[in-house]
């Protein structure tokens, strides 16, 4: 248990519970995620991953079930959470009218860093999505990649011990992508940081992760190393094909085509 | 706690220079007074100057007298030779007229003094003191403050009395009640003089109210929100953060308007208005000041204070307003609104006898948040000092407080809170008003 970074215990997630809107987002969810690992949750649209991602970073509540991250409780302990946890939301934006320095001093200021300590930080983070030359422009002039970019970097302010990265590939080209693998590698190694990345991109899961996670419905449906995924439900192809078997898959007792 | 509230009021102080637009609309105010102030001064230089039309003062002197003295004499005397009163003129009538007099309203000021003002006097045992009654159009200031002098002139009767008689020191001797006749102006200078709160709030209050209102919505528009939420704060300084950046905007605010009044004030009295007119103004509120003494400062106390609640309610509800807003639009409705509901409550001032009504419907009204305080001002105005509906007032008005930044509280604590709208308020009220279930 002490190696699992995130675990989960039956998750559900219903909205609009009793309602005739309502939808069962997470089902029983399962999950472990051991210390230094990098995790790829894929599946569907709907399937329910970014509401797993909200609730292991308590912004939203689970309906049953219970979870932990670095053995903090998500209900109880949910600021020491927060404290070690550095999250790109899926639905993000940046201040508009904030230069991308001053907008990740504000997060560094809120995560308590001194000033020296921000200082260091945001350069460090700057160089590393490549704004350097843009830093003290005002965001708004920023095109969407390069605001993902930005947002990618604030999620890396304060050393979080995990990261949770829902969807870092949306929009970005693919040297910036594969910059952004390399970086969310050398930190796994050097800095043991667990890393949940959910995403579309396949090539980009493929060649990330550790282990991924297939989501349907709310439920897991597969998990392994992406080579045995491949292999199990590959057919032959590759992950692209594999998770697309898995998504579409006709087995349980719901039943009915995707 | 106080940190983490300083960061985000300090962001948002950064953020309100970052923005030409958001800078003009914390600055528009105070323009838009000195404007006022100016045109005010330019139409008072243009019109015919009010203050030196001559003040008639009818009087009906009915005095008996008693033991061959006649105070009625002695006073009226003393009006005519008196520095501040002197220069009225004068109308003798003879007391036939006064009841058809005081029932036409025929007179600007008119001074009865009774058959048995000097027997009263005189009458070393009666407990009651001499009485003169005082009527005026209490529509006409100037009416005003000739009755305040005319006051003043009865305590020189009580020294004389004293002196000559009997050497008593009995400062209740001579008693004077003013009675203010033309009908419903003392309700009408109530009222207008219950409009400075209503400009007060207008012009202090809304620029930091619209300023907090956008600086959450733009949270939720511009999708910062979440990533403020995904911080190891507590949320609730969240909140705290907010309503320190409206208080921090509302005494900024206050501030540049105190000195724009204030030079627009003092550049008329030095260069607009005439130093003979100066000076009658400086003794004009001297003289109320001295009247009314220690009450007047009471006043302004009660009435900052007061000022100071609205303002933190006007704060506590833009937050929490904010927080329901899905976007700008919506919270320019809140805005709207909350201009249109001050302007409501100066209406029903106008047009309900709010005076008059029951007590108990007085304590509802001054109950209410924000409009409680116009109402509570309005009634301090008619009673003369501070009744006790309008120290309530004070009290609903900081429980107000409470009670909004605690919804605010659970609000922001929702879990639909990146997700809210007025709609979604509507449809799940619990949300605001009941317990999540564990
Ligand atoms: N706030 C909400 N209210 C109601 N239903 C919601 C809400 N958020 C998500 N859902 C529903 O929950 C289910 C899971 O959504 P979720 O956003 O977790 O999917 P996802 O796997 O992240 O999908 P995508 O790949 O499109 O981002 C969906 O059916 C969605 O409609
Ligand atoms: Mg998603």
């Amino acid at each position: 248990m002490e190696s699992l970074a995130v675990s989960t215990n039956n998750l559900t997630k219903i909205y609009n519970q009793g309602k005739a809107s309502e939808v069962v987002a997470l089902n029983n969810f399962n999950l472990g995620v051991k210390k230094g690992e990098i995790y790829g949750l894929l599946g569907g649209n709907g399937a329910g991953k970014t509401t797993t991602v909200r609730i292991l970073t308590t912004m939203i509540r689970a309906t049953s079930g219970n979870a932990k991250v670095l053995g903090y409780d998500i209900i109880t302990n949910s600021r020491e959470v927060r404290q070690i946890v550095g999250c790109l939301p899926q639905d993000a934006g940046l201040y508009e009218e904030f230069s991308a320095i001053e907008n990740l001093d504000f997060i560094a200021q809120l995560r308590g860093l001194d000033s020296e300590k921000r200082k260091e930080q945001r350069e460090e983070l700057i160089q590393l999505v490549g704004l350097e030359k843009r830093k003290n422009d005002r965001v708004e002039t920023f095109s969407g990649g390069m605001k993902r970019r930005l947002m990618i970097a604030r999620s890396m302010i304060g050393n979080p011990e995990i990261l949770f990265l829902d969807e870092p590939t949306a929009g970005i080209d693919v040297l910036v992508s594969r910059k952004v693998r390399e970086l969310i590698k050398q930190l796994a190694i050097n800095k043991k940081i667990t890393t949940i990345v959910s995403t579309h991109d396949m090539i980009f899961a493929e060649r990330l992760c550790d282990r991924v996670g297939i989501i349907r419905k709310g439920k897991l449906v597969a998990e392994d190393t992406p080579s045995a995924i491949v292999e199990k439900y590959g057919d032959g192809g590759d992950l692209e094909d594999a998770v697309v078997h898995l998504i579409g898959w006709v087995g349980d007792e719901e039943g009915e085509l995707a | 706690m106080f940190r983490e509230a300083w960061i985000i009021a300090k962001k948002e102080i950064k953020l309100l220079f970052k923005s030409t637009r958001r800078i003009l609309l914390l600055f528009s105010m105070p323009l838009v007074i000195l404007f006022i102030f100016a045109a005010g001064v330019f139409i008072a230089g243009v019109m015919p100057d009010s203050m030196d039309s001559q003040i008639e003062v009818t009087i009906i002197n009915d005095d008996a007298g008693f033991n061959n003295q006649n105070w009625g004499d002695n006073f009226y005397a003393l009006l005519k030779s008196m520095e501040n009163t002197k220069s009225y003129e004068y109308i003798n009538e003879t007391i036939d007229k006064l009841d058809s007099l005081i029932e036409e309203g025929k007179f600007e000021i008119l001074i009865y003094i009774p058959a048995n003002f000097s027997q009263i006097i005189n009458q070393s045992n009666v407990e009651q003191p001499s009485v003169i009654f005082i009527y005026y159009d209490n529509s006409n200031a100037q009416n005003e403050e000739a009755v305040l002098n005319i006051s003043y002139t009865t305590s020189a009767v009580n020294q004389l009395v004293i002196y000559v008689d009997y050497g008593l020191i009995n400062l209740n001797r001579v008693s004077i009640t003013s009675t203010g006749t033309s009908k419903g102006a003392g309700a009408l200078i109530a009222s207008l003089l219950t409009m400075i709160p209503l400009y007060l709030i207008i012009f202090l209050v809304i620029p930091p109210l619209t300023l907090v209102l956008i600086s959450v919505t733009i949270e939720r528009e511009q999708k910062t929100l979440e990533s403020l939420l995904l911080q190891p704060i507590d949320r609730k300084n969240i909140i705290a953060g907010k309503m320190l950046y409206g208080v921090i905007l509302v005494s900024f605010n206050i501030v540049t308007n105190l000195i724009t009044v204030s030079l627009a004030v003092a550049g008329s009295l030095l260069f607009v208005i005439p130093e003979d007119d100066r000076n009658e103004i400086g003794s004009t509120i001297q003289s109320i000041i001295a009247e009314t003494g220690f009450s007047v400062w009471f006043f302004i106390t009660w009435f900052i204070l007061g000022l100071i609640l609205v303002s933190i309610i006007v704060i506590a509800t833009a937050v929490l307003f904010s927080l329901m807003a899905k976007d700008e639009r919506e919270a320019n409705m809140v805005i709207s609104s909350v201009i249109i509901l001050p302007l409501l409550g100066t209406l029903l001032i106008m047009f309900v006898p709010i005076g008059d009504l029951p007590g108990i419907f007085q304590y509802i009204l001054v109950g209410i948040p924000l409009l409680g305080y116009l109402f509570a001002v309005y009634l301090s105005f008619l009673a003369g000092e501070i009744p006790i509906v309008s120290w309530l007032s004070l009290v609903f008005q900081f429980l107000w407080i409470i009670v909004i930044i605690w919804l605010a509280g659970r609000l922001i604590e929702s879990e639909g809170i990146l997700e809210i709208s007025f709609k979604r308020i509507l449809s799940k009220k619990n949300i605001l008003f009941f317990r999540r279930k564990k």
